[in-house]
Formats: structure tokens, C-alpha cells, sequence
């Protein structure tokens, strides 16, 4: 066996230069802390952080989402709270006031007491989001839902509902159309909305002509409404539960992602720096045996 | 014959020794270089028979060391080694760029879907559909870019190409060179072993860029051929490679043989890194852009085709949020000058396209074939009318064809300027059509749709969604990566073994040498000594008298 001297020279530089190459890929890993540098690397693994990554966007997107959402139930929650006291304090101002015991000035200022409830529940139902829609339009959301014409109190928004995709699987409907909170299907116009309702009773209670059987049916109406109400409360406050419990599985869902992806991903550190402590000291050994065998040479010795 | 004359002799080949020694140890470093000796012959006998006396030494000859097996292994190896680094190269980048995160196009498409679900909770609000219209745009110059660095690729390929012949044809015209040089500077036995060195440097050289197979005349010339046959030289003759074509032809930029009366293409694999470089054109370039192509007119077409149905915040119906793929520009592409049979390609199913071109033939009594190239397979076929238009379906395109058309050779590309050609056309956020027809503002009906597109199973039958089918490409350009890198490694491993073999063969080892250069001495202090004796010899002779 002969070796020749180019070809000694060839094969350590190149023991070398794969060193230094095993050397920078490690260093790489580690400054990225990246086990796959590219797709090539691990081809299968790279397909399933593709996916994990899709995965992680989704959930990313439900639960912003779903904060959002809540946002939007949240404020449909206070309105019904507000909308729920008024209903509360027009129910009393009518109780006194059919109780048969009131003055005609006292009536007439439960009447003015009514009127102003009325305006304010009006108010609420036309309610506007900062940037300019109506909450309880349907999906007409650019409407004023409840307008007065021609003493009559209309609905002009649509029964749509809007819904949201808060998890793969899962939607909550986000916003109450007004028309099943203030208007009542079965009854006749003008007298099928609470707005008509109490308008009336303020007129019967500022001029009473049949006193008791009016008010016994705005009460009757105002029960009906606040039942409404009641409803689509209860429904937001499911559907806040639910916003809750589906975002709190999204972030299981996305610690184990996470977790899944770095398992697959990252580099583990104490193994790599390992590595390039050994590849140091391949490579330094390399250079020290090259170094030294380069000194041997039959021509040191002839003279 | 006397003893003086016979250490002449000794002291002449020793000497001769020497200066071989002494050049092998100059050229220990040179590439290329096989090292030399010395052949000893003994000079003719006086009195032939009994009582024979020999005359001294000569070296009739300057060996030069070297396997033509071996030498001819690593040739072979170093055009394996040098085809699949190219390729290597070319398709690290890809699956580099395919996988990096600011060009993925999975980030793209997860970015604009998420865009469009966060428009959903309040679909009325311009910020929000403004970033939608942002994401679209992003998607859109995704396809875009990737597009423009495949584009990139295949032109740095085609000049990659022509440098490649041009220092092949450098190369030939050497080797031709030193051809007619070895039959003029032999002179007798030996023959002119500089030159042999050069040649084979010459012929590795060229086996780098172009898998050779070399055969050796009785002349000593080498006749070299490429590895589909046809002669590059042959005795002082050589032909030249030439580089045709353009990134945007059919096939790309084609390598040709120009034997100075004609020029012949070369089909198949030519080895080397023109191998190399021309199989990365044909198949993973061709893949991926047709791949990116179609995941673009899926995607428009199919968002499109649902912001069609809907209705916008001015009440009107939706207008297209990219620009209409369906009618491709460039992708029919006459492969000679009598195809004028095609007149047009139309998509009529994005979502049964495939990431493939097509090779359409018409034969001489109308009988046509469609063969679909990216797995071989005769997609359509059939006999044209005879007169009027004809229209042809095949994986969701349809092209009108002259019924009366014949010998017709086309090659259709439905999908390959898709990345290229995908705009996002919609500039106005209220004319996206979130909405169902007739529900206002607030709604989200159609919004929801547009966003169910992301999980359906739009492409392979039904079996693919975007995004799996885009981490489904991502993942066969790794195992390609993957696999070609290893082949890259294990040729350069090969090679390795194969320069190992040749250089402890043929090349100098400075050891050898020096012990070389001490027998040589010895050698020649040892005849000069004869000479001494046979002076001293001579000088006791001359005291007699």
C-alpha cells in the first residue's frame, strides 16, 4: 500500500473542510435554535409543522375571535341589563298607577315619567357601535332600527343573524335583531311594539278614558318584552360560557401545538452543544495530526 | 568493452534516475501528474555464448505509472459526483425558499384566511376588510415572488448552461489538440508522458461538466464519446455543444451537438453538471412551477367564484378579488412551425387541474393524443371531426382544436404562468361581497363561505385542501432534496475513493522519492568508484613500465 503525498494533503484537508462543515451546521442549530433548517432536512417532520403551524394560526384567529365576540356580547349583556331596569321602573310606574288611588297630577307625572323611559328605552334599541352601526338591526346594521311613522313605531332592520367561527366546529351568533326584542310578532300594528305600547298608555294616563284595561295591557305587553329580553340575555350569557370554555380548550389545544412543534422543531441544546464540543475536538485533533505528520519526512534526515 | 565505459553507463542511468526522482518531487503538488521511473535495460553482450560479457546499462525508457481502469472509475465518478451537486444546489434553494417562512406560501394563504375570519366578527368595519385586501395582495405577491425566484433560476441555469459548453468546447478542442501532439512528439517507445498527463486532466475536466465515454486508438488518441453515443471527438476532429432555447420555450434551454453539417439535439441525460443542471430543468423546475400555477388559479377561482355570489356594503354583487386565471396567457406552445390547430385553452374546473404540462399530437388522418407528461398518461385521445371546432376536455381545461387540423405537435402549459400572472385586481374594501344577497351590511353569510374554502377538499379529487396540498409539494421537494443531496454526497464519497485510488496509484510520494534519490546516489558514487578502480588499475598497469 502507497499512499502519495498530494493525495495525503487531498484526504486531511478534506477530513478538515467536513469538520468545519459539521462544525457550522451545528453553530447554525444552535444560533436558531432550529433542529430543521430546512424542509429537506426532515422532510416528514416539515410537513407536520406546516400543519401544526396552519393549526396554530386557526386557533390564533378563534381566539381572536372570540375576544371580539365577547366584546360584542358583552355590551349586548349590559344593554339588556339597562333595557331590563327600565322595563322594571315603567312595570312599577303602571302598577301605582292602576292601584285607582292616584290624582290626575299624579298620573300625569307617571306619564311623564313613562314618556322619558320610553325615549331611553328607544334609545337603546337604536344603540350604535363606536363605529356606526346598529347593534340590534339584524345584519341590516347600517339602519336606524326603530323609527316612528306616522305614529307608528316600524322595525327596519332584517332578522338575520351574524354569526362567528370560534373554534373548527363552533359559531355563536353575535349580534339580536330588535324586532324580537321590542316588537310582537302576533300583534297587530300600530300596537305590536312595546314603543307603541307605552306611547299609548302615556296618552291614556295624561287623558285616562279606560284607565284600568289600558294599563292591565301595557303591563301585559311590558311582561312580555321584559321575557324577551330575559331570553336573549340568557342566550349572550351562554354564549359568553361557551366563548369561555372554547377558548380555554384553545389554549390547551395550542399549548400542546406549541409544545408538539418545538418537541419536533427545536434543537435540544444540551444535545448540540455536545455536538460541537466533540466536533471541536475533531477538528482540532485534525489539524494537530496534520500538522505533526506533515513534520515527517524522509528528507528531514538526508543531508 | 572496458570497465570505464561500462560505469559510464552506470553513472549515465543513475544520473537519469536521479533527474526522474528529482522531477516527480517537483511535481508532487501538480494535479494531474503520474509519477515516472526509470526502465533498465542491459546494454547488448560482447562474445554471445560461452564467455559472455555484458556491456553496461541503459534506460531505454521513461516509465510513467498510471491505470487506465482507475483513471478511467474516476472520470465516471466525477461526473455522477459534479450531476447530482448541481442539482443538489439547485434544489436546496427551492426547499429553502419553499419552506422559509417570508416566502412559504403557507404562511401566505394561513395570513389571508385569517385575515378574512377576522372580518367575519364585524364584517361592516373598513380596517378590517382593508386587511383583508392587504393579505390578498400578500398572497398574491407570494405566488408572485416565488414565481420570479424559480424564474431567477431558470435563467441563472441556461447561462449556467452555455458556460458549461463553452468550457467543454475549450476542453474538446484541447483534447483534440493533444491528440495530433502525442502521434507528432512520441518518438519511438516513449511516448510523450507530459502530454498523456494533460490529456487525461483534460478528459477529467470535461467528465466534470459531461459524462464522457473515452475509447483509446491503436494511434493513442482518444476518441470520446458522450454518453447517449455520438462522437465529441475523434481524432483531431472534435465537434461542439451548443445551448438553444430560452426559459420561457417549451423545453427550456436544450443542449445540441454541432457537428459543423448539422446539429444534433441531445435527448436524454448527458452526465455531468450539465446532466445535472438540464434534470433539475426538466422535472423539479417544471413541477414546482406548474404546482405554484395551479395552487393560484385554484385559489383565485375558487375565491372569486364565491365573492361572485355574494354582495358588497353598496348593495351591489360581489366583483373577483384576483384577476381571472381561467384563460391562460402562454400556455399553448407550438412545438414546430405547421401547429396551427389550437385556438384556444380555457379552465373550465380549477379543481381538477393537475401541476402538469401536456403533450397534444395530431397525426397525419386526425387522430390525436393527449398525453399528460408529469406521469406519462394518455389523458385524452380520439379522431377530430374533419371540419369546424372541436373542443377537448381533459383535467379540467378544455381547448378548441380545428377539426380539420392534422400533424400537429403542441405542448400545453394550463397552469405554469399561474404564480406569474396572479394579481389581487379588488382595490375597493366595501366591494368585497361578505355579504348574502339581501341581508345588509352586517352579514357575514357569504364571508363564512369564503372563509370555508381554506378546509375543503378542493384539489386530487376532492382529497386535497389548499394547504395540505401545498405542504404535500413542500414535503416531495424535501424527499427529493433530501435524496439527491445524499446521492451528491455519496458521489462525492465515490470520488473521493476513486482520486484516493488513481493518487496512491500514479501519484508521488516524497518518501519513495527521497529513498528514491538515496539508492540513485548510492548508485552513482558506486560507478564512479569503478571508474576510480579502473584508473588505479590502469595507473599499476602504466608503473610496470
Amino acid at each position: 500500500m502507497r499512499i502519495s503525498t498530494g493525495n495525503f494533503n487531498r484526504v486531511m484537508l478534506q477530513v478538515m473542510q467536513q469538520s468545519m462543515v459539521d462544525l457550522a451546521r451545528t453553530t447554525d442549530q444552535i444560533s436558531t435554535g432550529k433542529r430543521i433548517l430546512q424542509p429537506s432536512d426532515d422532510a416528514v417532520d416539515t410537513v407536520k409543522v406546516l400543519h401544526l403551524d396552519n393549526e396554530l394560526t386557526a386557533i390564533g384567529q378563534f381566539e381572536n375571535n372570540i375576544e371580539e365576540a365577547t366584546g360584542w356580547l358583552q355590551q349586548q349583556d349590559a344593554l339588556y341589563s339597562g333595557m331590563n331596569d327600565l322595563m322594571m321602573r315603567a312595570r312599577d310606574l303602571l302598577l301605582q298607577a292602576a292601584n285607582g288611588t292616584q290624582s290626575d297630577a299624579d298620573l300625569k307625572s307617571f306619564a311623564t315619567e313613562l314618556g322619558s323611559l320610553n325615549e331611553s328605552l328607544l334609545s337603546m334599541a337604536n344603540y350604535q357601535t363606536a363605529d356606526g352601526q346598529y347593534l340590534f338591526a339584524g345584519t341590516a346594521t347600517n339602519q336606524l332600527p326603530v323609527t316612528q311613522s306616522g305614529g307608528d313605531y316600524v322595525y327596519n332592520g332584517n332578522n338575520q343573524f351574524r354569526q362567528v367561527e370560534i373554534s373548527g366546529s363552533a359559531r355563536v351568533q353575535i349580534n339580536q335583531p330588535g324586532a324580537e326584542l321590542f316588537f310582537d310578532g302576533s300583534a297587530t300594528p300600530p300596537m305590536d311594539s312595546i314603543f307603541d305600547v307605552l306611547t299609548a298608555a302615556v296618552v291614556e294616563l295624561n287623558n285616562p278614558v279606560d284607565l284600568g284595561s289600558v294599563l292591565a295591557d301595557t303591563i301585559k305587553q311590558v311582561d312580555n318584552t321584559m321575557e324577551r329580553i330575559g331570553k336573549a340575555q340568557t342566550r349572550s350569557g351562554s354564549d359568553l360560557n361557551l366563548l369561555e370554555q372554547v377558548a380555554g380548550s384553545h389554549a390547551d389545544i395550542r399549548l400542546f401545538a406549541e409544545q408538539l412543534k418545538s418537541n419536533i422543531e427545536n434543537v435540544d441544546l444540551v444535545e448540540a452543544t455536545t455536538r460541537l464540543n466533540q466536533q471541536q475536538i475533531i477538528l482540532t485533533a485534525s489539524q494537530q495530526v496534520y500538522a505533526s505528520i506533515k513534520q515527517l519526512s524522509l528528507f528531514n534526515y538526508l543531508s | 568493452m572496458s570497465l570505464t565505459q561500462i560505469a559510464t553507463s552506470g553513472l549515465m542511468a543513475s544520473q537519469k534516475a536521479l533527474n526522474v526522482a528529482s522531477n516527480n518531487i517537483a511535481n508532487a503538488e501538480t494535479e494531474g501528474y503520474s509519477r515516472q521511473s526509470v526502465q533498465y535495460s542491459p546494454t547488448y553482450t560482447l562474445y554471445p555464448g560461452v564467455g559472455a560479457l555484458g556491456t553496461g546499462v541503459s534506460t531505454s525508457v521513461v516509465n510513467r505509472i498510471t491505470s487506465n481502469f482507475l483513471v478511467g472509475q474516476m472520470w465516471e465518478s466525477q461526473s455522477l459526483a459534479s450531476e447530482s451537486d448541481i442539482h443538489a444546489q439547485y434544489l436546496s434553494d427551492l426547499d429553502q425558499w419553499l419552506g422559509n417562512d417570508s416566502t412559504s406560501l403557507a404562511k401566505g394563504f394561513e395570513q389571508f384566511f385569517s385575515a378574512l375570519n377576522g372580518s367575519s366578527v364585524d364584517p361592516y368595519a373598513t380596517s378590517s376588510r382593508q386587511v383583508v385586501l392587504a393579505e390578498s395582495n400578500g398572497l398574491s405577491q407570494r405566488f408572485n415572488g416565488l414565481y420570479a425566484q424559480l424564474q431567477g433560476q431558470g435563467e441563472m441555469l441556461g447561462q449556467q448552461l452555455q458556460a458549461a459548453a463553452d468550457q467543454a468546447n475549450g476542453l474538446l478542442a484541447n483534447i483534440a489538440a493533444f491528440n495530433d501532439q502525442l502521434r507528432s512528439l512520441s518518438t519511438g517507445d516513449q511516448p510523450a508522458n507530459e502530454i498523456l498527463d494533460q490529456r487525461n486532466q483534460a478528459v477529467r475536466e470535461l467528465s466534470q461538466l459531461v459524462s464522457v465515454n473515452v475509447l483509446e486508438q491503436s494511434d493513442g488518441s482518444y476518441s470520446v464519446y458522450m454518453k447517449s453515443g455520438q462522437p465529441m471527438i475523434l481524432g483531431t476532429q472534435f465537434n461542439t455543444l451548443s445551448v438553444n432555447g430560452q426559459v420561457d420555450a417549451a423545453n427550456g434551454f436544450q443542449l445540441q451537438l454541432d457537428t459543423g453539417t448539422a446539429q444534433i439535439p441531445i435527448i436524454g441525460e448527458p452526465g455531468g453538471a450539465i446532466g445535472g443542471l438540464l434534470a433539475y430543468q426538466s422535472d423539479e423546475l417544471v413541477y414546482a412551477r406548474n404546482e405554484l400555477g395551479r395552487l393560484a388559479l385554484v385559489i383565485a377561482d375558487n375565491v372569486n367564484n364565491q365573492l361572485q355570489v355574494g354582495e358588497d356594503l353598496n348593495g351591489n354583487p360581489g366583483a373577483a378579488l384576483f384577476n381571472d386565471l381561467n384563460s391562460p396567457a402562454g400556455s399553448i406552445m407550438a412545438l414546430d412551425a405547421s401547429s396551427t390547430g389550437v385556438t384556444a385553452l380555457t379552465v373550465v374546473n380549477a379543481n381538477d387541474l393537475q401541476p402538469s404540462d401536456y403533450d397534444f399530437r395530431v397525426d397525419n388522418a386526425g387522430n390525436y393524443s393527449l398525453m399528460r407528461k408529469y406521469d406519462n398518461t394518455l389523458v385524452a385521445s380520439g379522431v377530430l371531426s374533419g371540419s369546424g371546432s372541436d373542443v377537448i376536455s381533459f383535467d379540467g381545461v378544455e381547448i378548441t382544436v380545428d377539426g380539420a387540423a392534422t400533424d400537429q405537435l403542441y405542448r400545453l402549459s394550463p397552469v405554469r404562468y399561474g404564480a406569474r400572472e396572479m394579481q389581487t385586481v379588488l382595490t375597493d374594501p366595501a366591494a368585497l361581497a361578505f355579504a348574502a344577497p339581501g341581508s345588509g351590511v352586517g352579514d357575514n353569510g357569504n364571508l363564512l363561505e369564503v372563509i370555508a374554502i381554506q378546509s375543503k377538499g378542493l384539489l386530487d379529487n376532492g382529497q386535497s385542501t389548499l394547504t395540505t396540498s401545498y405542504s404535500g409539494f413542500v414535503g416531495d421537494i424535501a424527499v427529493t432534496t433530501a435524496r439527491i443531496k445524499t446521492e451528491a454526497d455519496g458521489g462525492q464519497a465515490l470520488l473521493s475513493q476513486a482520486e484516493a485510488a488513481v493518487g496512491n496509484y500514479s501519484g508521488v510520494n516524497l518518501d519513495e522519492e527521497a529513498a528514491s534519490i538515496l539508492r540513485f546516489q548510492q548508485l552513482y558514487s558506486a560507478n564512479a568508484r569503478v571508474i576510480s578502480v579502473a584508473r588505479s588499475t590502469f595507473d599499476s598497469l602504466l608503473a610496470m613500465f
